[in-house]
């Protein structure tokens, strides 16, 4: 029994150890939405075309177009195509994955009903997927040392740190999308309309200076684009904190705009029974 | 007459209904916002590279290039009677094979036409690129022989995809490929030994040099040569679509898997 004067120390304690189990659960939860994309779609036919065959083609017609007007420029267009890649990939898990679960596999009536929330299960998948997706920088730069003989990659830890700042900047973009396909699943049929236009805006593979004057803020509320002129820095040699500061504070802002949009559809799944 | 109207109300009615565009925003999405921004994107490149002189050789060949989608369209009406369970109705029914399935040609052959066509009209004012001095006729039929050709390699995919493998993934693979080897962004002396070599085969190659040429004004009578190697690459993809497909038929029949492609 407990005595009047260790009750609140008892109570502090429970509380503590469920926020605690509160984490291990999300976490958990987080692990296991990893490890079933991993199995599931992680050698997925489709992957072939998303971070192989895309990013190695945009790759390929880049550094041929460059060299056959003697620009320069090739690490530009090379982290482009792989970036292009990723956010392919990316992008066709966030907006299948609320097919998947709703109509394919019938499973997220479960995943609105399960103990932990619903962002962190899709955080969990966009991970797995960004894990895969890395493999398009490689391959768009295996491209670049076929055809030129080097591949101009930069001074290897700034790059490989600002690569790590796109990579969250994409799917932190791929989340909030994950979120609006479930509020409007009309968006996406508008996915391959869209893809280009995000190519552009967040200068992937040409400079966003090219664009008309006011276009060319159209990319800066993209935390990609930020993450981009990151790589860029990074390659020069350039100090990429600011932009690597604007990439990962854009990147918080969409998670948590993302995690309120996705508790929205949860609360309204669990009175309607639909998402939209 | 009235076989004609028929023949083209059911070309229609096939491709509204295998491509499942099931609304206007779906096709204003696929077929009018995607291929503008694909030509921005490799004009723009060019425009980075080139400067401004080379905006007429990006624009014309990436528009040309453009016209291969209505592959896609003609492939996927094939592989849709697989899916959904019409394939024996077809490959049973009195008459050629090659005719009834050919039969899905014509639309997609107007769609490809259009698709690149709204974007060149869209994008030639935005950089300045004066159409009036090309010759309409050349560039109307370059854009539409390349329409051809980009849907005579759709019927040859979409008969291989009945049974042999994912269809959007091999298309999309196939026409990144095909954005290399056309020359719509390099010279076609700029490209590798090998991809030069199957460049004279591939669909839209020689569309795409035609209609530079029109952009720039020569005549039809300048391009004609051209045109004809795209067609006789049509006949090509055609006549090998049609050995693909007794073979494939025989191969289902004797697997009496006709229903489950």
């Amino acid at each position: 029994m407990l005595s009047h004067a260790s009750r609140p120390q008892a109570c502090a304690r429970f509380a503590t150890s469920a926020i605690v189990a509160q984490y291990v659960t999300s976490l958990r939860g987080l692990a296991g939405a990893l490890r079933m994309h991993l199995r599931l779609y992680a050698t997925h036919f489709y992957h072939s075309f998303q971070i192989v065959v895309l990013p190695a083609g945009i790759a390929a017609l880049a550094v041929l177009v460059l060299r056959s007007r003697g620009a320069t420029g090739y690490f530009h267009v090379l982290m482009g195509a792989g970036l292009i890649g990723m956010w392919t990939a990316l992008v066709g898990t966030a907006m299948f994955t609320m097919l998947r679960e709703l109509l394919w596999f019938g499973t997220f009536e479960m995943l609105t009903g399960f103990p932990v929330r619903l962002p962190v299960i899709y955080a969990g998948y966009l991970l797995a997927e960004a894990l895969v997706a890395l493999v398009a920088v490689p391959v768009s730069f295996g491209m670049g040392l076929l055809l030129l003989g080097r591949a101009p990659f930069g001074p290897p830890l700034p790059v490989v740190g600002a690569l790590l700042v796109a990579t969250v900047a994409l799917s932190a973009m791929a989340m909030l999308l994950a979120a609006l396909v479930l509020l409007a699943p009309a968006l996406l049929n508008w996915q391959p309309g869209l893809q280009h236009s995000v190519w552009i805006a967040c200068g992937f593979l040409v400079p966003v200076t090219l664009l008309p004057g006011w276009s060319v803020w159209a990319g800066a509320p993209l935390p990609a684009y930020w993450a981009g002129r990151a790589l860029d820095a990074a390659a020069g040699g350039q100090g990429m904190l600011p932009a690597v500061g604007a990439a990962l504070g854009l990147s918080a802002a969409y998670v948590l705009a993302a995690v309120l949009l996705f508790q929205a559809v949860g609360a309204r799944f669990r009175r309607h029974g639909a998402p939209a | 007459m009235d076989a004609l109207r028929r023949y083209v109300q059911s070309a229609l009615i096939i491709y509204r209904a295998q491509v499942a565009w099931v609304g206007v925003h779906v096709f204003v999405a696929v077929r009018v916002v995607a291929p503008v921004f694909q030509l921005l994107l490799f004009t723009l490149l060019g425009l980075s590279v080139g400067g401004e002189r080379a905006l007429e050789f990006f624009l014309a060949g990436n528009a040309a290039v453009l016209t291969g989608f209505g592959g896609l369209a003609v492939a996927s009406t094939l592989t849709q009677e697989g899916v959904q369970d019409t394939l024996p109705y077809l490959l049973g029914a009195p008459g050629g094979g090659l005719g009834r399935l050919a039969h899905r040609l014509p639309v997609p052959i107007l769609d490809g036409l259009v698709g690149a066509a709204l974007p060149l009209v869209v994008l030639a004012p935005l950089f300045h690129v004066d159409l009036s001095r090309a010759d309409l006729p050349a560039l109307a039929s370059s854009l539409l022989a390349g329409a051809c050709a980009g849907s005579c390699l759709g019927f040859l995919i979409g008969l291989l995809a009945l049974v042999r493998f994912d269809l959007y993934v091999v298309w999309n693979s196939i026409y990144v490929v095909l954005l290399v080897v056309t020359g719509a962004s390099v010279p076609l002396a700029a490209l590798p030994g090998w991809a030069q070599a199957i460049s004279g085969v591939v669909p839209m190659a020689h569309s795409v040099l035609a209609a530079r040429s029109a952009l720039a004004g020569t005549p039809l009578a300048g391009v004609w040569r051209l045109l004809a190697w795209e067609l006789a690459v049509c006949v090509g993809y055609v006549a090998l679509g049609w050995l693909v497909l007794g073979r494939e038929e025989a191969v289902l029949r004797r697997r009496g898997r006709l229903g489950l492609v």
